[in-house]
């Protein structure tokens, strides 16, 4: 494998001296053909990568708001095979498509299986959140053999050898949670980020790793301040928010497209 | 883990809170995979006559989720006989449960009213 349009997306950015926009939403949330627009309001506000998430019944790193989409979304009756068709339709968009999943139900389709899949679909890596890189031999053989990346995470309590043997086992990107909690807005950006960030990137100076910062960013003037650091901005809840406090779909699209727009603002709003 | 076929969790249910999960703990799967521990199922109802029988006989209060451990050592008690030595780890105190107890023995009416 020689690149994949997210490694190739992050680099444009660098490039171009700004962070990159990571854009985060459950795939079938409010429903699979909603996701699909609500995505394509995320990437024509500014998004340069989206997050398919598979909605999963225990999501134990995410907070009420993503929590409730996801609910909405296995109410909804979505499926394993609908994240890929969103990750289809994501990649048709132009932005660089991962899927963020909790590792039981990748296990349950059959790992091997779900990168062919994946990588079928158009799909360019998976974030894991709850697969540490001891435990992750058989994902490790499945998304090389597919040509996927793979993005594990680290946060403020890793260790420096937990940092070097994580960000070893990352392509694509590394995800740094900001502070020890679960996804949702935030008044402040934890100031844990950036010492986090700094600190990965001790361990990452020869590989060049892009780091990217999520958790309790939701503002464009939070997305400047980690942008000042970090390679990536992740946003989540912030885009779920939108979609459930809308009164109706269309509604929900406009503000999630000027969301993304102000998110995307800040980004290349670097010190 | 109770899932399903996609890998999602499905319901689960006990009269315990502190039972009533779909998943189970790496150890307890590792003793019971090494043949260190056996592990039997205790209904709800066996579960309450074993809180029931705690709080008549010894006036104390299990939590809900020993009172299966009690359940099953009755269980094992008419197995081995009335020499057997069975010693029970009595995990957790049930004054946190007596809302539940007071409920399943219909010892609150439905409306809330004791």
């Amino acid at each position: 494998m020689t690149t994949t349009a997210l490694r190739t997306t992050l680099a444009a950015a660098r490039e171009a001296d700004r962070a990159a926009l990571i854009g985060y939403l459950p795939a079938g949330f409010p429903d699979v053909a909603s996701s699909i627009r609500v995505i394509e309001a995320m990437v024509e506000g500014g998004c340069d990568v989206i997050e398919v998430g598979l909605p999963y019944s225990d999501p134990m790193m995410d907070g009420p708001t993503i929590q409730r989409a996801a609910d909405r979304a296995l109410s909804a009756g979505t499926t394993t095979e609908d994240v890929f068709r969103v990750v289809e339709a994501t990649a048709a968009t132009g932005a660089a498509a991962v899927v963020m999943s909790y590792w039981n139900p990748i296990e349950r389709y059959g790992v091997d299986r779900f990168a062919e899949r994946l990588a079928k679909a158009g799909g360019a890596g998976v974030i894991t959140p709850d697969l540490i890189p001891e435990e992750a031999d058989a994902w490790v053989a499945a998304s090389d053999a597919a040509g996927l990346d793979r993005i594990f995470l680290v946060a403020p309590s890793s260790t420096e050898r937990r940092l070097a043997l994580t960000t070893d086992a990352c392509t694509g990107f590394v995800y740094a949670a900001s502070l020890m909690g679960v996804t949702g807005t935030r008044t402040q950006v934890a100031d844990t980020a950036e010492t986090l960030v700094r600190r990965t990137r001790e361990v990452t100076a020869a590989s060049g790793l892009p780091v990217c910062v999520g958790l309790g960013i939701s503002t464009g003037a939070q997305a400047a301040e980690v942008a000042a650091y970090a390679d990536g901005v992740i946003v989540g809840a912030g885009f779920c928010q939108r979609v459930l406090d809308a009164p109706d779909l269309e509604t929900g699209l406009i503000a999630v497209r000027s969301f993304a727009e102000e998110l995307a603002a800040g980004v290349r709003s670097r010190g | 883990m109770l899932q399903d076929e996609f890998g999602q969790t499905l319901p689960s249910h006990s009269i315990s809170a502190g039972l009533d999960y779909p998943a189970v703990g790496p150890e307890h799967a590792h003793l019971a995979d090494t043949g260190r521990a056996a592990y039997e199922p205790i209904t709800d109802a066996e579960a309450m006559e074993a809180f029931r029988l705690l709080c008549r006989t010894e006036g104390i209060i299990p939590a809900i989720e020993s009172a299966h451990a009690l359940a099953g050592a009755r269980k094992l008690g008419e197995r081995l006989g009335p020499d057997a030595v069975i010693l029970v780890n009595l995990s957790g105190r049930g004054d946190k449960d007596v809302d539940t107890a007071a409920t399943y023995f219909g010892l609150v009416d439905p409306e809330g009213q004791r």
